[in-house]
Protein backbone atom coordinates (compact mmCIF):
# COMPACT_ATOMS: atom_id res chain seq x y z
CA UNK A 1 0.00 0.00 0.00
CA UNK A 2 1.03 3.37 -1.14
CA UNK A 3 2.07 6.21 1.55
CA UNK A 4 -0.30 8.77 -0.13
CA UNK A 5 -3.42 6.21 0.81
CA UNK A 6 -2.14 6.70 4.61
CA UNK A 7 -1.90 10.73 3.91
CA UNK A 8 -5.33 10.67 2.98
CA UNK A 9 -6.95 8.55 5.12
CA UNK A 10 -5.00 10.80 8.05
CA UNK A 11 -6.66 14.11 6.07
CA UNK A 12 -9.86 12.23 6.10
CA UNK A 13 -10.21 11.14 9.41
CA UNK A 14 -8.62 14.45 10.83
CA UNK A 15 -11.47 16.58 8.96
CA UNK A 16 -14.33 14.53 9.86
CA UNK A 17 -13.17 14.37 13.49
CA UNK A 18 -12.61 18.01 13.47
CA UNK A 19 -16.69 18.20 12.04
CA UNK A 20 -17.59 15.43 14.72
CA UNK A 21 -15.74 17.15 17.93
CA UNK A 22 -17.45 20.66 16.45
CA UNK A 23 -20.45 19.28 16.93
CA UNK A 24 -20.67 16.60 19.98
CA UNK A 25 -19.49 19.23 22.60
CA UNK A 26 -23.04 20.97 21.67
CA UNK A 27 -25.22 18.44 20.69
CA UNK A 28 -24.49 15.42 22.62
CA UNK A 29 -25.73 16.23 25.62
CA UNK A 30 -29.71 15.71 27.05
CA UNK A 31 -32.52 18.23 25.94
CA UNK A 32 -30.31 18.91 22.86
CA UNK A 33 -32.73 18.46 19.28
CA UNK A 34 -32.78 14.80 18.32
CA UNK A 35 -31.93 15.18 14.71
CA UNK A 36 -28.77 17.39 15.95
CA UNK A 37 -27.58 14.62 18.00
CA UNK A 38 -28.27 11.98 15.09
CA UNK A 39 -25.94 14.18 12.50
CA UNK A 40 -23.22 14.53 14.64
CA UNK A 41 -23.07 10.60 15.26
CA UNK A 42 -23.09 10.33 11.92
CA UNK A 43 -20.18 12.34 11.58
CA UNK A 44 -18.70 10.00 14.17
CA UNK A 45 -19.30 7.06 12.44
CA UNK A 46 -17.18 8.48 9.13
CA UNK A 47 -14.61 9.41 11.68
CA UNK A 48 -14.24 6.18 13.46
CA UNK A 49 -14.63 4.47 10.11
CA UNK A 50 -11.96 6.69 8.69
CA UNK A 51 -9.70 5.46 11.75
CA UNK A 52 -9.96 1.96 11.79
CA UNK A 53 -9.17 2.05 7.82
CA UNK A 54 -6.10 4.33 8.47
CA UNK A 55 -5.63 2.19 11.38
CA UNK A 56 -5.20 -0.99 9.27
CA UNK A 57 -3.03 0.87 6.75
CA UNK A 58 -0.09 2.08 9.40
CA UNK A 59 -0.43 -1.52 11.11
CA UNK A 60 0.34 -2.77 7.36
CA UNK A 61 -3.22 -4.27 6.83
CA UNK A 62 -4.87 -4.33 3.97
CA UNK A 63 -8.07 -2.45 3.13
CA UNK A 64 -8.24 -3.26 -1.19
CA UNK A 65 -9.70 -6.09 -2.71
CA UNK A 66 -11.30 -7.72 1.10
CA UNK A 67 -14.50 -6.71 3.08
CA UNK A 68 -13.28 -4.77 6.05
CA UNK A 69 -15.35 -3.28 8.84
CA UNK A 70 -14.36 0.49 7.61
CA UNK A 71 -17.06 0.60 5.24
CA UNK A 72 -19.15 0.34 8.00
CA UNK A 73 -18.18 4.12 8.90
CA UNK A 74 -19.91 5.30 5.40
CA UNK A 75 -22.93 2.60 6.15
CA UNK A 76 -23.25 4.08 9.51
CA UNK A 77 -23.59 7.68 8.58
CA UNK A 78 -25.70 7.53 5.92
CA UNK A 79 -28.00 5.23 7.92
CA UNK A 80 -28.09 7.92 11.15
CA UNK A 81 -28.82 10.68 8.37
CA UNK A 82 -31.26 8.53 7.00
CA UNK A 83 -32.78 7.80 9.79
CA UNK A 84 -32.49 11.79 10.90
CA UNK A 85 -34.15 12.78 7.71
CA UNK A 86 -36.90 10.14 7.86
CA UNK A 87 -37.60 9.26 11.09
CA UNK A 88 -37.88 13.26 12.71
CA UNK A 89 -38.07 15.93 10.01
CA UNK A 90 -39.94 13.89 6.66
CA UNK A 91 -43.74 13.70 8.08
CA UNK A 92 -43.41 17.47 9.16
CA UNK A 93 -42.84 18.17 5.35
CA UNK A 94 -44.59 15.49 3.31
CA UNK A 95 -48.03 14.20 4.40
CA UNK A 96 -48.44 11.47 2.15
CA UNK A 97 -51.03 14.01 -0.15
CA UNK A 98 -50.94 13.62 -3.96
CA UNK A 99 -49.28 18.00 -3.72
CA UNK A 100 -45.91 16.40 -3.31
CA UNK A 101 -46.02 13.11 -5.46
CA UNK A 102 -43.60 15.41 -8.26
CA UNK A 103 -41.18 16.03 -5.47
CA UNK A 104 -41.04 12.04 -4.23
CA UNK A 105 -40.74 11.34 -8.03
CA UNK A 106 -37.74 13.89 -8.51
CA UNK A 107 -35.83 12.81 -5.57
CA UNK A 108 -35.51 9.18 -7.24
CA UNK A 109 -32.92 10.58 -9.41
CA UNK A 110 -30.63 10.23 -5.60
CA UNK A 111 -31.24 6.21 -5.94
CA UNK A 112 -30.52 6.33 -10.17
CA UNK A 113 -27.42 8.18 -9.91
CA UNK A 114 -26.45 5.49 -7.70
CA UNK A 115 -27.58 2.83 -9.42
CA UNK A 116 -25.86 4.52 -12.65
CA UNK A 117 -22.43 4.96 -10.70
CA UNK A 118 -22.35 1.19 -9.49
CA UNK A 119 -22.87 -0.12 -12.95
CA UNK A 120 -19.18 1.36 -13.30
CA UNK A 121 -17.96 -0.76 -10.20
CA UNK A 122 -20.10 -3.98 -11.37
CA UNK A 123 -17.79 -4.13 -14.63
CA UNK A 124 -14.10 -3.20 -12.57
CA UNK A 125 -11.82 -5.43 -12.00
CA UNK A 126 -12.74 -5.10 -8.17
CA UNK A 127 -12.87 -8.58 -6.57
CA UNK A 128 -16.50 -10.15 -5.54
CA UNK A 129 -16.58 -9.39 -1.78
CA UNK A 130 -15.36 -5.48 -2.89
CA UNK A 131 -18.79 -5.67 -5.28
CA UNK A 132 -20.59 -6.73 -2.38
CA UNK A 133 -19.72 -4.27 0.28
CA UNK A 134 -19.88 -1.76 -1.93
CA UNK A 135 -23.59 -2.82 -2.82
CA UNK A 136 -24.67 -1.98 0.76
CA UNK A 137 -22.50 1.37 1.10
CA UNK A 138 -24.41 2.43 -2.46
CA UNK A 139 -28.41 1.07 -0.98
CA UNK A 140 -27.07 3.19 2.17
CA UNK A 141 -26.67 6.22 0.46
CA UNK A 142 -29.14 5.78 -2.06
CA UNK A 143 -31.86 5.74 0.72
CA UNK A 144 -30.14 9.00 2.07
CA UNK A 145 -29.62 11.20 -0.91
CA UNK A 146 -33.50 10.34 -2.01
CA UNK A 147 -34.82 12.37 2.01
CA UNK A 148 -31.53 15.18 1.53
CA UNK A 149 -32.98 15.85 -2.29
CA UNK A 150 -36.69 15.72 -0.80
CA UNK A 151 -35.77 18.53 1.81
CA UNK A 152 -33.91 20.24 -0.53
CA UNK A 153 -36.77 20.77 -3.15
CA UNK A 154 -39.56 20.40 -1.26
CA UNK A 155 -41.57 23.94 -0.05
CA UNK A 156 -41.78 23.89 3.40
CA UNK A 157 -44.62 26.32 4.02
CA UNK A 158 -45.95 25.23 7.77
CA UNK A 159 -43.29 24.31 9.52
CA UNK A 160 -39.88 26.40 7.83
CA UNK A 161 -37.51 23.91 9.48
CA UNK A 162 -36.44 22.27 6.23
CA UNK A 163 -35.93 25.40 4.86
CA UNK A 164 -33.49 26.09 7.22
CA UNK A 165 -32.10 22.36 6.60
CA UNK A 166 -31.36 22.80 2.76
CA UNK A 167 -27.57 24.07 3.12
CA UNK A 168 -26.68 20.71 5.67
CA UNK A 169 -28.94 18.51 3.19
CA UNK A 170 -26.88 19.89 0.10
CA UNK A 171 -23.74 19.16 2.11
CA UNK A 172 -24.91 15.39 2.55
CA UNK A 173 -25.95 14.89 -0.47
CA UNK A 174 -22.50 16.11 -1.42
CA UNK A 175 -20.76 13.67 0.78
CA UNK A 176 -22.34 10.91 -0.58
CA UNK A 177 -21.72 11.34 -4.14
CA UNK A 178 -18.21 12.16 -3.28
CA UNK A 179 -18.30 8.68 -1.29
CA UNK A 180 -19.47 6.73 -4.06
CA UNK A 181 -16.97 8.48 -6.74
CA UNK A 182 -14.52 7.25 -4.80
CA UNK A 183 -15.29 3.58 -4.32
CA UNK A 184 -15.93 3.88 -8.07
CA UNK A 185 -12.53 5.29 -8.48
CA UNK A 186 -10.82 2.97 -6.04
CA UNK A 187 -12.35 0.07 -8.03
CA UNK A 188 -11.24 0.83 -11.06
CA UNK A 189 -8.00 1.91 -10.42
CA UNK A 190 -8.23 5.77 -11.05
CA UNK A 191 -5.64 7.07 -9.07
CA UNK A 192 -5.63 10.99 -9.95
CA UNK A 193 -9.44 10.92 -9.29
CA UNK A 194 -9.37 9.14 -6.27
CA UNK A 195 -7.15 11.86 -4.45
CA UNK A 196 -9.20 14.66 -5.74
CA UNK A 197 -12.61 13.10 -5.25
CA UNK A 198 -10.84 12.56 -1.42
CA UNK A 199 -9.39 15.68 -1.19
CA UNK A 200 -13.12 17.14 -1.42
CA UNK A 201 -14.65 14.62 1.03
CA UNK A 202 -12.11 16.07 3.84
CA UNK A 203 -13.35 19.51 2.95
CA UNK A 204 -17.26 18.26 2.77
CA UNK A 205 -16.72 16.43 5.87
CA UNK A 206 -15.54 18.98 7.81
CA UNK A 207 -18.62 21.59 6.77
CA UNK A 208 -21.12 18.65 7.25
CA UNK A 209 -21.57 19.49 11.24
CA UNK A 210 -21.08 23.51 11.27
CA UNK A 211 -23.50 23.83 8.51
CA UNK A 212 -25.70 21.74 9.85
CA UNK A 213 -25.75 23.74 13.33
CA UNK A 214 -26.40 26.88 11.36
CA UNK A 215 -29.51 25.32 10.23
CA UNK A 216 -30.47 24.11 13.67
CA UNK A 217 -29.41 27.62 15.00
CA UNK A 218 -31.99 29.32 12.32
CA UNK A 219 -35.03 26.98 13.15
CA UNK A 220 -34.68 27.20 16.91
CA UNK A 221 -34.62 30.63 17.16
CA UNK B 1 -6.94 -27.72 28.83
CA UNK B 2 -10.45 -28.85 27.01
CA UNK B 3 -13.51 -27.48 27.91
CA UNK B 4 -11.93 -24.66 30.14
CA UNK B 5 -14.27 -21.93 29.09
CA UNK B 6 -17.14 -24.15 30.35
CA UNK B 7 -15.27 -24.73 33.27
CA UNK B 8 -15.27 -21.30 34.01
CA UNK B 9 -18.34 -20.28 33.33
CA UNK B 10 -19.77 -22.97 35.92
CA UNK B 11 -17.15 -21.73 38.50
CA UNK B 12 -18.44 -18.54 37.72
CA UNK B 13 -21.75 -18.11 36.47
CA UNK B 14 -23.19 -20.73 38.53
CA UNK B 15 -22.41 -19.25 42.06
CA UNK B 16 -24.86 -16.52 41.11
CA UNK B 17 -27.69 -18.15 40.37
CA UNK B 18 -28.93 -18.47 43.89
CA UNK B 19 -28.56 -14.36 44.45
CA UNK B 20 -31.41 -14.58 41.64
CA UNK B 21 -33.97 -15.61 44.52
CA UNK B 22 -32.54 -13.87 47.09
CA UNK B 23 -32.76 -9.87 45.56
CA UNK B 24 -35.42 -8.31 46.82
CA UNK B 25 -36.19 -6.11 43.81
CA UNK B 26 -36.96 -6.90 39.63
CA UNK B 27 -34.41 -4.21 38.52
CA UNK B 28 -31.52 -5.67 40.87
CA UNK B 29 -32.30 -9.20 39.44
CA UNK B 30 -32.12 -8.03 36.38
CA UNK B 31 -29.02 -6.51 36.32
CA UNK B 32 -27.71 -10.20 37.78
CA UNK B 33 -29.16 -12.17 35.09
CA UNK B 34 -28.01 -9.87 32.31
CA UNK B 35 -24.34 -10.12 34.04
CA UNK B 36 -25.16 -13.90 33.77
CA UNK B 37 -26.07 -13.78 30.33
CA UNK B 38 -23.41 -11.63 28.87
CA UNK B 39 -20.98 -14.43 30.28
CA UNK B 40 -22.99 -17.31 28.28
CA UNK B 41 -23.59 -15.39 25.33
CA UNK B 42 -19.38 -15.16 25.65
CA UNK B 43 -18.98 -18.85 25.60
CA UNK B 44 -21.32 -19.20 22.66
CA UNK B 45 -19.33 -16.68 20.93
CA UNK B 46 -16.16 -18.29 21.91
CA UNK B 47 -17.91 -21.53 19.60
CA UNK B 48 -19.01 -19.49 17.01
CA UNK B 49 -15.31 -17.50 16.72
CA UNK B 50 -14.16 -21.00 16.49
CA UNK B 51 -16.19 -22.00 13.28
CA UNK B 52 -15.21 -18.69 11.70
CA UNK B 53 -11.81 -19.30 11.80
CA UNK B 54 -12.03 -22.15 9.84
CA UNK B 55 -14.43 -20.79 7.50
CA UNK B 56 -11.42 -18.20 6.84
CA UNK B 57 -8.88 -20.51 7.18
CA UNK B 58 -7.18 -19.79 9.91
CA UNK B 59 -6.85 -16.33 9.87
CA UNK B 60 -6.87 -14.86 13.08
CA UNK B 61 -6.03 -11.34 12.54
CA UNK B 62 -8.37 -11.12 9.77
CA UNK B 63 -11.05 -12.82 11.76
CA UNK B 64 -10.77 -10.54 14.96
CA UNK B 65 -10.54 -7.60 13.53
CA UNK B 66 -12.93 -7.82 10.66
CA UNK B 67 -15.76 -10.84 11.54
CA UNK B 68 -15.64 -11.17 15.42
CA UNK B 69 -16.76 -7.34 16.28
CA UNK B 70 -19.81 -7.90 13.82
CA UNK B 71 -20.87 -11.49 15.29
CA UNK B 72 -20.26 -10.59 19.19
CA UNK B 73 -22.20 -7.18 18.63
CA UNK B 74 -24.74 -9.14 17.07
CA UNK B 75 -25.31 -11.62 19.71
CA UNK B 76 -24.80 -9.16 22.39
CA UNK B 77 -27.44 -7.03 20.79
CA UNK B 78 -30.52 -9.93 21.22
CA UNK B 79 -31.21 -10.13 24.64
CA UNK B 80 -31.10 -6.27 24.53
CA UNK B 81 -33.95 -6.58 21.71
CA UNK B 82 -35.73 -9.17 23.61
CA UNK B 83 -35.79 -7.13 26.94
CA UNK B 84 -36.93 -3.87 24.87
CA UNK B 85 -39.38 -5.73 22.86
CA UNK B 86 -41.05 -8.17 25.39
CA UNK B 87 -40.59 -6.04 29.17
CA UNK B 88 -39.11 -2.22 28.84
CA UNK B 89 -38.38 0.61 26.89
CA UNK B 90 -36.84 2.60 29.82
CA UNK B 91 -33.89 4.14 28.53
CA UNK B 92 -31.97 4.07 32.03
CA UNK B 93 -33.03 0.01 32.56
CA UNK B 94 -32.07 -0.87 29.11
CA UNK B 95 -28.50 1.14 29.14
CA UNK B 96 -27.81 -0.47 32.70
CA UNK B 97 -28.97 -4.03 32.06
CA UNK B 98 -26.95 -3.64 28.67
CA UNK B 99 -23.65 -2.50 30.20
CA UNK B 100 -24.05 -5.30 32.53
CA UNK B 101 -24.20 -7.53 29.40
CA UNK B 102 -21.27 -6.13 28.46
CA UNK B 103 -19.49 -6.23 31.47
CA UNK B 104 -20.60 -10.39 31.95
CA UNK B 105 -19.19 -10.83 28.46
CA UNK B 106 -15.84 -9.14 29.47
CA UNK B 107 -15.72 -11.16 32.74
CA UNK B 108 -15.72 -14.56 31.25
CA UNK B 109 -13.46 -13.33 28.35
CA UNK B 110 -11.06 -11.88 30.55
CA UNK B 111 -10.70 -15.17 32.57
CA UNK B 112 -10.88 -17.59 29.55
CA UNK B 113 -7.53 -15.10 28.26
CA UNK B 114 -6.33 -15.93 31.56
CA UNK B 115 -6.63 -19.49 31.70
CA UNK B 116 -5.41 -20.20 28.34
CA UNK B 117 -1.80 -18.23 28.89
CA UNK B 118 -1.16 -17.70 32.61
CA UNK B 119 2.20 -17.28 32.68
CA UNK B 120 2.32 -14.44 30.30
CA UNK B 121 -0.84 -12.61 32.48
CA UNK B 122 0.42 -9.96 35.60
CA UNK B 123 -1.19 -7.55 37.53
CA UNK B 124 -0.99 -4.48 34.95
CA UNK B 125 -2.21 -7.06 32.47
CA UNK B 126 -5.68 -7.57 34.50
CA UNK B 127 -5.52 -3.45 34.97
CA UNK B 128 -5.23 -3.07 31.45
CA UNK B 129 -7.90 -5.72 30.24
CA UNK B 130 -10.42 -3.73 33.43
CA UNK B 131 -9.90 -0.38 31.83
CA UNK B 132 -9.71 -1.52 27.98
CA UNK B 133 -11.55 -4.99 27.26
CA UNK B 134 -14.74 -4.47 30.36
CA UNK B 135 -15.13 -0.69 29.38
CA UNK B 136 -15.50 -1.40 25.47
CA UNK B 137 -18.12 -4.39 25.85
CA UNK B 138 -19.75 -2.17 28.35
CA UNK B 139 -19.89 1.13 26.08
CA UNK B 140 -20.74 -1.21 23.03
CA UNK B 141 -23.77 -3.01 24.29
CA UNK B 142 -24.95 0.42 26.24
CA UNK B 143 -24.74 2.26 22.42
CA UNK B 144 -26.75 -0.60 20.96
CA UNK B 145 -29.17 -0.30 23.99
CA UNK B 146 -29.72 3.52 23.91
CA UNK B 147 -31.33 3.32 20.17
CA UNK B 148 -33.73 0.21 21.27
CA UNK B 149 -35.26 2.36 24.15
CA UNK B 150 -37.20 4.10 20.91
CA UNK B 151 -38.85 0.85 20.21
CA UNK B 152 -42.21 2.16 21.64
CA UNK B 153 -41.91 5.99 21.22
CA UNK B 154 -41.05 5.98 17.49
CA UNK B 155 -40.91 3.15 15.48
CA UNK B 156 -39.06 5.10 12.63
CA UNK B 157 -36.07 5.70 14.70
CA UNK B 158 -35.80 2.26 16.18
CA UNK B 159 -35.02 0.31 13.40
CA UNK B 160 -33.07 2.61 11.32
CA UNK B 161 -30.87 4.14 14.55
CA UNK B 162 -30.45 0.68 16.20
CA UNK B 163 -28.92 -0.13 13.27
CA UNK B 164 -26.60 3.07 13.22
CA UNK B 165 -25.85 2.76 16.53
CA UNK B 166 -24.96 -0.94 16.11
CA UNK B 167 -22.47 0.00 13.12
CA UNK B 168 -21.45 2.44 15.98
CA UNK B 169 -20.55 -0.04 18.60
CA UNK B 170 -19.08 -2.70 15.35
CA UNK B 171 -16.43 0.10 13.92
CA UNK B 172 -15.63 0.98 18.09
CA UNK B 173 -15.33 -2.67 18.93
CA UNK B 174 -13.14 -3.51 15.17
CA UNK B 175 -10.67 -0.36 16.35
CA UNK B 176 -10.35 -1.28 19.82
CA UNK B 177 -9.24 -4.93 18.92
CA UNK B 178 -7.28 -3.45 15.71
CA UNK B 179 -5.36 -1.28 18.21
CA UNK B 180 -5.10 -3.77 20.93
CA UNK B 181 -2.80 -6.12 18.47
CA UNK B 182 -1.15 -3.47 16.74
CA UNK B 183 2.09 -1.87 18.49
CA UNK B 184 0.12 0.96 19.80
CA UNK B 185 -1.60 -1.60 22.55
CA UNK B 186 -1.88 1.59 24.76
CA UNK B 187 -4.40 3.40 22.57
CA UNK B 188 -6.56 0.35 22.78
CA UNK B 189 -6.89 1.18 27.07
CA UNK B 190 -6.94 5.07 26.34
CA UNK B 191 -9.85 4.60 24.04
CA UNK B 192 -12.71 3.21 26.09
CA UNK B 193 -11.73 5.61 28.65
CA UNK B 194 -12.23 8.63 26.23
CA UNK B 195 -15.69 7.23 25.45
CA UNK B 196 -16.49 6.35 28.94
CA UNK B 197 -14.88 9.80 30.67
CA UNK B 198 -17.28 12.59 29.27
CA UNK B 199 -20.41 9.97 29.53
CA UNK B 200 -19.79 10.31 33.39
CA UNK B 201 -18.60 13.44 34.06
CA UNK B 202 -21.92 14.38 31.97
CA UNK B 203 -24.19 11.87 34.15
CA UNK B 204 -22.72 13.17 37.14
CA UNK B 205 -23.34 16.98 37.03
CA UNK B 206 -26.71 15.91 35.61
CA UNK B 207 -27.36 14.13 38.94
CA UNK B 208 -26.15 17.18 40.93
CA UNK B 209 -28.31 19.62 39.10
CA UNK B 210 -31.50 17.09 39.79
CA UNK B 211 -30.42 17.26 43.40
CA UNK B 212 -30.43 21.03 43.29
Amino acid sequence: MDNYHIYLYLAMFVSSGIGFFLGAGKYLKPRKPLYASMIVLGAGCITIGRAYSLLRLITGLEIEGIFHVGMLGTVGAFAFFFSANFGQIDSLVDDGSKQFLKYRFISLIGIAAAAVIYIFILFSPATAAEKVTDAVVFVTIAASSYFHIKHILIPDVDYGVVRCLRSYNACALSYGVLCMLETMAAANGFTAFMVTVCLLQCAVSLLIVPVMDMGVRKWSK
Amino acid sequence: MEQMSEILFICIVMPMIPMLFVLPDKRSRLFVGYLMLGALLCLIAGALNTLLLQLFDGDMLYVTTTITPISEEILKALPVLYLAIFFTDDRDTLLSAAFALGVGFAVLEDAVILAQNPAGVSIGWAFARVIGAALMHGACTSTIGLGMSYINKRRKLFFCGTLSLLITAILFHATFNVLVQSAYRIAAFILPISLYLPVIVGRLRARKKEAQ
